[in-house]
């Protein structure tokens, strides 16, 4: 491969596992516990920011990273802390949002609730530039760990390396809540809260601890990819950008671990790469405009053809947790059987 | 809902899914964008989004300069095309797009941006890669850029605001409204006006950053006419900027406004003329924007070349008057001219050709276009080329110094009339104080 | 100060073209359920069938008729043709939303192919500024205050006095109930969806015409706050999307006043998020219990 191929593939590959790192932590609020977090991209650009200003320094003219740029809580922190730093604050914000939204609200209104929220904070972050540099947004976000490799190429394949192992700890710890008794409570919160009420499940907290974890992994997501690129404004986060990664989550297959992956690989598989051979015609933008309508006849194609997701969720039985490969047949029988996130989304 | 998400960013991973799948094959057809002897100049701009109308300069600048440029002959023998590479006005976004068109581009010999939001993100990509770049980002932060790849034509946005400040006081108002719509334009020129108004002599009565897009702003309109202004600063897109004209002079306020750079855009001035009336906005408005003569030979077969090919992408009434557009023309030919001049399409080895090109020098001759360019060096001589955009003027940093013009708009041929120009020594002595 | 008499002014015909949008919105929403983000496109492709009606000389009254009308039916097919096999073939609500972004995607983008990114304007009515109570409107204005007024009597006129809007009413509260009392549920939602569809083309020509210059994403940047007009009011209640529509005109217009105009829709949007902490069923409470989708 030539080096302008590698540069190419390895920023490929850590955005694939930005992109799966996000799914999961929404699937763990959405297809796991049945919360329909619209502020999600919020809690991901949280993550970012934390880690940005915790590595450019204090916010002084003295301090050439942050000459032409307007922050606050500069500083520099060593490496991981950074990315714990915005797990951290991930959690932090969880917490009064996740009090408003989960508690009373019916869960149509929990997500417009959310939706409002994440607009909020953009316009904040725009209109008050002296707080994370408005629109224009941080930049010459320090790369971590750079001086451990020789040239550009291997850091970028060191990169594609950390992106991986922080791939690996996301998966092991949803990998954990899913199997643990505590996934088994949040599928039963997600079937149906009074019944989990009624079998003594403290409902709200547990929704909370899918949601805190949820955006956590959002935060570290954030992070990964800020320090990849080196800068990060608004225009990176607003709200829509929350409804592609529920599509990936929903045309992969909510609720299992591996159709999300392959969902946030695939949404608009082979649109970008088709668009290419496309001849340019029409005006400035006009197969950009192509691009995007055929994005949304796929998501529709697919919401029809794999209402499920393409590798839909396992059937947890007794016994047999780990090895059910039966697979179930479209159909009323089974959806009263297993009625899926969505089919009681309004429950409560 | 808006369409304006990071595709880029899933998209790549699609990419990535079809290279895995493709085992090695993946490299296969990305011939087709590229091959078979024609030269690529990648626009690495926004095309899409609510930064779509910079894609459209930079295409309007890189279109008319191809077909110059392939009428000639081409370069050293090869055909030149322009092939786009969207931004879409987001970091996140661009740096994959940077990525895919350095990686599947063969013969790309320079690149037309990037733009303003995605300059930090993609400036060291490029330049990783020797490619020369020829941004539009007027932020502070590339005013001393020591990026030997790295060009800018267009002056700092810092500059510009002093251009607006003054050019209010040479008017000879007093009470200055600033209108902003609230993101990147407040945010590069609303601390640089504050910063100066005092020096000039001018009192900001309101510094309004407004939410673009609104339904409405008659509140706003109504605050800024009570403190009563004699004049009002502003830059907005064309929705936000007509509605909020439109409703001032419905509520009585016939006020004089200072206008920038966004002005020169047909679709900003359709728009303002519906909302005011062709004949008050003429009557009130006077447009600053970076200076470059609409006159000699560059600039004529520019502007020529530009309207024969109208249509399809090109958009001649919307660009013709668009210094972007113009020095994008240049940034074209320059490296063209570059590429002849060191007889390589190499980036690396023609690169330094570029600045040479559009340095002044006793013993070179002037060329105005490819043509007189290519004629001149096949004679052995060295070049200075004016183009469309006049004399740059490159400085050390490859930026340029930039002055500002001042225009009035013609209602009856829906233009922009030059009126007058800000040199660039006035404004380099508001810094000083 | 003032400045407020005319502040108040300001806010009713704000008021007026989100009342417009969010009626629209509520009475799809409250009979079926669907969260309908192509809503905001519907306004989109309707005002832009009407500046096609109005680019041929053709007053732009007849273009709101036009786009009335195109909105109407656009929504009615969307719904038989996208929503209603989605929704028997047993996509619910998540599902739906997914599907109405993926529409939203088709419409937005649709639109952008044949019109491109410029920016338009409507050829309409300008200056004739009227005195009313010591506050300057415009014709436009004025109309806009009107059309809502008239749309706003004619939805309650329909609720209340006829056995349609009957009707409505009771698959808004309980569709099962309703269709076991012999309400005739399918044809009530395909009315609500044309209900829906005409007050959405009607709203986006008005909001076009009020900011003068319009392009495909105008009223995209209206969606979020449409729909938390309905939410405030509770949604499938149209006089709690009326009373949400007032008060965030009011809302965005006082604290451009007061406040910094930036925050203009962020100080709605928190509105908003109080409203639902106190009264977490929206301000008029009684349609708030949850419930399936409709077809």
């Amino acid at each position: 491969m030539s080096n302008a191929t590698q540069f190419y593939v390895t920023t490929l590959l850590i955005y694939g596992a930005v992109s799966i790192i996000a799914c999961w932590g929404l699937d763990l609020q959405f297809g796991d516990t049945g919360i329909l977090n619209f502020a999600f991209i919020m809690f991901q650009a949280a993550g970012a920011y934390t880690a940005a200003v915790l590595t450019l320094g204090p916010s002084t003219q003295s301090n050439p990273l942050s000459n032409y740029q307007h922050y606050v809580f500069g500083a520099s922190v060593p490496y991981p802390v950074s990315v714990f730093a915005a797990a951290l604050v991930g959690a932090l914000l969880s917490y009064p949002i996740g009090v408003v939204a989960l508690r009373r609200l019916r869960s149509d209104y929990q997500a417009v609730a959310m939706l409002v929220v994440s607009l909020i904070a953009t316009t904040v972050v725009i209109s008050d530039t002296g707080l994370l540099d408005g629109e224009r947004g941080l930049f010459l976000i320090p790369k971590p760990l750079r001086d451990s490799a020789d040239t550009l190429l291997g850091y970028q394949w060191l990169y594609v390396g950390i992106s991986c192992v922080f791939l690996a700890v996301v998966l092991w710890v949803i990998a954990r809540i899913s199997r643990a008794p505590l996934g088994r409570s949040l599928r039963a919160i997600r079937e149906s809260e009074s019944a989990a009420a009624a079998l003594g499940k403290n409902v709200l907290s547990l929704r909370m601890g899918a949601f805190v974890v949820g955006n956590m992994i959002a935060a570290i997501s954030g992070a990964l990819l800020v320090q990849y690129i080196g800068s990060w404004s608004p225009n990176g986060w607003l709200y829509p950008e929350t409804f592609v990664y529920l599509g990936a989550i929903i045309i992969g297959g909510a609720a299992n671990k591996l159709g999300v992956l392959i969902g946030a690989l695939l949404l608009p598989v082979g649109i970008s790469e088709g668009v290419r051979y496309l001849p340019s015609f029409g005006g400035p933008g006009f197969v950009d405009a192509v691009q995007f309508m055929l994005i949304g006849v796929l998501i529709i194609a697919f919401m029809w053809f794999r209402p499920r997701g393409l590798v839909p969720e396992r059937r947890r039985t007794f016994g047999n947790p780990r090895w059910s490969f039966r697979r179930r047949t479209p159909g009323a029988g089974v959806a009263t059987a297993m009625p899926s996130a969505d089919e009681q989304g309004l429950a409560g | 809902m808006t369409t304006r998400v990071r595709m880029a960013r899933l998209s790549a991973t699609a990419m990535l899914v079809a290279l895995v799948a493709g085992c090695g094959g993946g490299g296969g057809g990305t011939s087709s964008n590229g091959g078979g002897g024609t030269l690529v100049f990648g626009e690495l701009m926004p095309f899409t989004g609510d930064q779509a109308i910079e894609g459209g300069q930079v295409t309007n600048g890189c279109q008319p300069a191809i077909a110059v440029i392939n009428k000639a002959g081409g370069v050293l023998g090869n055909k030149v095309t322009c092939q786009e590479f969207d931004t879409r006005g987001d970091a996140v976004d661009a740096v994959p797009a940077a990525q895919k068109m350095l990686a599947t581009t063969t013969n790309l010999v320079g690149v037309l941006g990037p733009s303003t939001a995605e300059a930090p993100a993609t400036e060291p990509l490029l330049q990783q890669a020797n490619m020369p770049m020829f941004s539009v980002a007027g932020d502070p932060q590339f005013d001393k850029s020591t990026d030997p790849y790295f060009y800018r034509f267009t002056p700092a946005d810092d500059l510009a605001a002093k251009a607006l400040a003054l050019e209010a006081k040479n008017l000879g108002y007093k009470r200055v409204a600033v209108v902003f719509t609230a993101g990147d334009s407040a945010q590069a020129n609303v601390p640089s006006l504050q910063a100066v108004a005092p020096i000039l002599g001018l009192q900001i009565t309101d510094a309004l950053s407004i939410t673009p897009n609104q339904p409405s702003y008659r509140t706003e309109v109504a605050k800024l006419l009570a403190n009563h202004p004699d004049v009002i600063i502003n830059e907005g897109d064309p929705q936000s900027d007509a509605t909020f004209f439109g409703q001032l002079k419905e509520a009585g306020g016939n006020i004089p406004m200072v206008i920038t750079a966004v002005a020169t855009f047909s679709d900003w001035q359709n728009a303002m003329s519906t909302a005011m009336g062709s004949a008050v906005l003429a009557d009130l408005m006077t447009v600053i924007d970076p200076y470059t003569p609409t006159e000699g030979e560059g600039w004529q077969v520019f502007n020529d070349t530009l309207k024969g090919l109208h249509g399809n992408g090109v958009d001649y009434k919307q660009y013709n008057a668009d210094i972007y557009s113009r020095t994008t023309y240049d940034a074209c030919i320059a490296m063209a001219l570059a590429m002849t001049a060191s007889n390589s399409i190499d980036p690396k080895t023609y690169n330094p050709h570029i600045a040479d090109i559009l340095t002044p020098g006793s013993d070179k001759t002037t060329v105005h276009t490819y043509q007189e360019g290519l004629d001149a060096l096949k004679a052995s001589k060295k070049i200075y080329l004016v183009g469309a955009g006049g004399e740059l003027g490159l400085n050390q940093y490859h930026s340029v110094a930039g002055a500002f013009e001042t225009q009035h708009y013609d209602p009856a041929t829906k233009a922009l009339v030059h009126v007058g120009v800000i040199p660039n020594d006035e404004l380099k002595a508001l810094s000083l104080g | 100060m003032s400045l407020i008499l005319p502040t108040i002014g300001f806010s009713l015909i704000s008021a007026s073209i989100l009342a417009l949008a969010a009626v629209g919105f509520t009475l799809q929403f409250g009979v079926t359920n669907i969260l309908n983000l192509a809503f905001a496109e519907v306004m989109t492709s309707s005002a832009f069938v009407a500046y096609w009606v109005n680019s041929r000389g053709i007053s732009i009254w007849i273009g709101m008729l036009v786009a009335g009308l195109f909105g109407a039916i656009l929504s009615l097919l969307i719904n038989r043709w996208l929503y209603r096999p989605f929704i028997r073939s047993g996509t619910r609500l998540f599902g739906l939303i997914i599907v109405s972004m993926g529409l939203a995607l088709i419409i937005q983008n649709g639109v952008l192919a044949i019109t491109g990114p410029g920016f338009f304007t409507y050829d309409q009515p300008h200056g004739l500024a009227f005195d009313v109570a010591g506050i300057r409107f415009t014709y436009t204005e004025l109309a806009i205050l009107l059309i809502a007024v008239v749309a706003m009597a004619a939805v309650h006129l329909l609720l209340t006095r006829t056995r349609l809007g009957k009707a409505m009413r009771a698959c808004s509260a309980d569709s099962a109930l309703a269709r076991c009392s012999g309400v005739p549920t399918a044809r009530v939602v395909d009315i609500a969806w044309l209900l829906s569809g005409a007050l959405a083309g009607i709203a986006g020509v008005t909001l076009f015409m009020n900011t003068t210059a319009f392009s495909v994403t105008t009223s995209g940047d209206f969606l979020v706050v449409i729909i938390a007009a309905a939410i405030l009011g509770g949604v499938g209640d149209a006089y709690g999307a009326m009373l949400g529509a007032l008060i965030i005109g009011f809302a965005t217009e006082f604290s451009a006043l007061f406040l910094n105009s930036a925050y203009k829709t962020a100080i709605a949007f928190v509105i908003l998020v109080v409203v639902l902490l106190i009264r977490p069923q929206g301000v008029r409470a009684a349609f708030a219990a949850a419930r399936e989708v409709q077809t």
